[in-house]
Order: structure tokens, then C-alpha cells, then sequence
């Protein structure tokens, strides 16, 4: 494995470790690989500092950034105050954090494709009256009784209403095909039954 | 024995041959650019030994040797140990290259790693050392 190689699976796996969110990923990167000062936000300071403490090499950066500080004034210096290796390794830091952000940036978009729609549960039947077989209603026709069925939940299908006494009720003959209600239809049946 | 007379018997040695070394024999591992490595049956030592035998040409194994002992004791522990033998051999600990271990480094080693040009290994209590002593932190 090359150094940057190295580089980047530590980099991706202390983020994600850190459970670090994307709102402060982005605070690190804005503070960290832009240098943007106009924008820079405490807890992306916090952030890497914390990042450089947890591994030890404060000092290498508070180095680089000397160093960094020089070259932008554009001032005279016969020598770096970092080593070659210890330039490398920010620079490669901040390219991993590019890959870190452009995988989890793919996390996401692939998150929003394969994320079901959010379909109400049907939570729990408290009260079940099933309607009683009659010579009105076809026997091969399943029916659904109205004011069982939790709130949340909508039939698709054709339903019977029935009172709380059960007396009258309106049924349908027509019968229900979608597969979902079928299944709370005999939910209900092997549940409770008065 | 001249100095000269060890460079050459050394620089007879090639890769194709086993050395027979205080009792133990040895057999090739890897070539550098100025010297091959041998190593022991159990994998816990190595000798190096010089590939030119010119006059003029450097000797890096003394060089090796006496950047160890110009060491102080804390950069010793990240050096392997190394002794220069009276036929002109340089004696190590064996240390397992990156490249043949699963060991996760942290960003420290990874920055001791590449400043001496990864030439750096696991030995066998789990320390990261630098076995090419005139590359150590050179980078």
C-alpha cells in the first residue's frame, strides 16, 4: 500500500469513527483545505484540532502552517520548518478529505434512490368486530370493517361498515384484490375475534 | 584483513548463493543498490553484505553501523538492531517489511514511514523500526 493509500483509510475511518456529521465535515474541510478566512467557523478549528491532537501531530501542523504562512507573505526563508515527508502527509490529509467527502456525497445520492417511500404501519387492533355471515353477502368476499382499522392506515380496497353494535352495517360485494389489504383483513381475523 | 580484501570477498557473494554464518545458514531475501540482504531459517536475523568491491566505492555497511551507534537511546528503539561483524557483514534484527504485513498505521507511523522512505518494518515485539539506517529520517 502507497503512503496516500494509507493515508486516505485513515483518514475515512477516523471520520466515520468520530461519527462526524457532514454539516462539521464541511466546517474541517472549508477551515482546513480552503484556508477560507473569512468563513471560518469555530467548530471547524475545534475539529481539527482535535483531529491533530488525537494523532499526535500537533506540532507538525502548527510547523506547516509557519511555513504556509511564510510563503503567502511571500517572505524570505533559506529553510522549511517542516520535513518533506511531514508536507507530504498534510497534503495528502487534505486530498483524502476530498475523497471522504466525494464518497460520502455518493452515500447519499445512493441513500435518496433506495429509500422506500414511508408507508403507515398498521400498529395495533384494539377493537375487532367481524361481520357475521349473512345470506346478503357473498361468502367468497372478504371484508374489512371500518372503525378496526388503525387511523393511520387506509384501505385500498372496498370495505364493509359496521357500527360499534354490529347491527347495521353496509357490505360490497365487490371483492379486494390489492395484496396489502388482504394481508390486514387476516390480521385481523387471527388476531381477535368476538 | 584489509578493508579491501572484505569488500571483495563480499562482493563474490551473489543472489544465488546461502552464506553459512555463526553456525546458522542463511539464504537470499532482497537486493538493494549497494547491498544484498540474507536471512536466517526463523526469520529473525539478517545480514547485509556489500554488492561492489571497488576501492573507492563507499562502505555502506560501516557507514550503517556507526549511524546506530551515533544513535541516543530513544532513536535506537526506532532503529533495528544492527552490528557490524569482523568479516565486514552487517548483523540485524529481522523486521517484516509494510508491504508484507495487514498492520493498520496510524498517521504518525505513516509520517515515520515515508521520512525514511519506507524502508521501515514490523519486528517481532510489534515495534516500527527503520532497517536502512542511512535513509532513516532523511526524508
Amino acid at each position: 500500500m502507497t503512503d496516500f493509500e494509507s493515508v486516505q483509510k485513515f483518514v475515512i475511518k477516523y471520520f466515520d469513527d468520530n461519527k462526524i456529521s457532514n454539516k462539521d465535515l464541511i466546517d474541517f474541510i472549508h477551515n482546513f483545505c480552503y484556508l477560507s478566512h473569512q468563513n471560518m467557523s469555530i467548530e471547524g478549528n475545534k475539529a481539527i484540532e482535535k483531529f491533530f491532537k488525537d494523532n499526535d501531530l500537533e506540532d507538525v501542523f502548527i510547523r506547516y502552517m509557519k511555513d504556509l504562512k511564510r510563503k503567502i507573505n511571500n517572505e524570505d526563508f533559506l529553510f522549511y520548518s517542516t520535513t518533506m515527508s511531514e508536507r507530504g502527509l498534510i497534503e495528502d490529509i487534505r486530498i483524502s478529505l476530498f475523497v471522504l467527502s466525494a464518497k460520502r456525497l455518493e452515500a447519499n445520492i445512493n441513500e435518496k434512490v433506495i429509500k422506500p417511500k414511508n408507508t403507515p404501519i398498521l400498529k395495533s387492533i384494539k377493537k375487532v368486530k367481524l361481520i357475521v355471515k349473512s345470506d346478503d353477502i357473498d361468502p367468497d368476499i372478504e371484508v374489512h370493517i371500518e372503525n378496526t382499522i388503525n387511523s393511520e392506515y387506509t384501505l385500498c380496497g372496498t370495505y364493509v361498515y359496521a357500527d360499534e353494535f354490529a347491527d347495521n352495517f353496509q357490505n360490497s360485494k365487490d371483492k379486494i384484490t390489492c395484496r396489502h389489504c388482504l394481508m390486514i383483513s387476516n390480521d385481523i381475523k387471527t388476531h381477535s375475534i368476538t | 584483513m584489509t578493508e579491501h580484501t572484505l569488500k571483495q570477498q563480499q562482493s563474490q557473494i551473489t543472489n544465488k548463493d546461502a552464506i553459512f554464518y555463526k553456525n546458522e545458514l542463511f539464504t537470499y531475501y532482497k537486493s538493494g543498490l549497494t547491498r544484498h540482504v540474507f536471512v536466517n531459517k526463523d526469520k529473525t536475523k539478517v545480514i547485509k553484505s556489500l554488492i561492489s568491491d571497488k576501492t573507492f566505492a563507499k562502505d555502506y555497511n560501516k557507514e550503517e553501523q556507526q549511524i546506530y551507534i551515533d544513535a541516543d537511546i530513544e532513536t535506537k528503539l526506532l532503529m533495528a538492531e544492527t552490528t557490524l561483524s569482523l568479516e565486514g557483514f552487517i548483523e540485524q534484527e529481522f523486521c517484516t517489511p509494510l508491504k508484507e504485513s495487514d498492520n493498520v498505521l496510524t498517521l504518525k507511523q505513516i509520517l515515520f514511514a515515508s521520512s525514511c522512505r519506507n524502508e521501515v518494518g514490523w519486528t517481532k515485539d510489534n515495534r516500527l523500526v527503520c532497517f536502512d539506517l542511512d535513509e532513516f529520517k532523511k526524508y
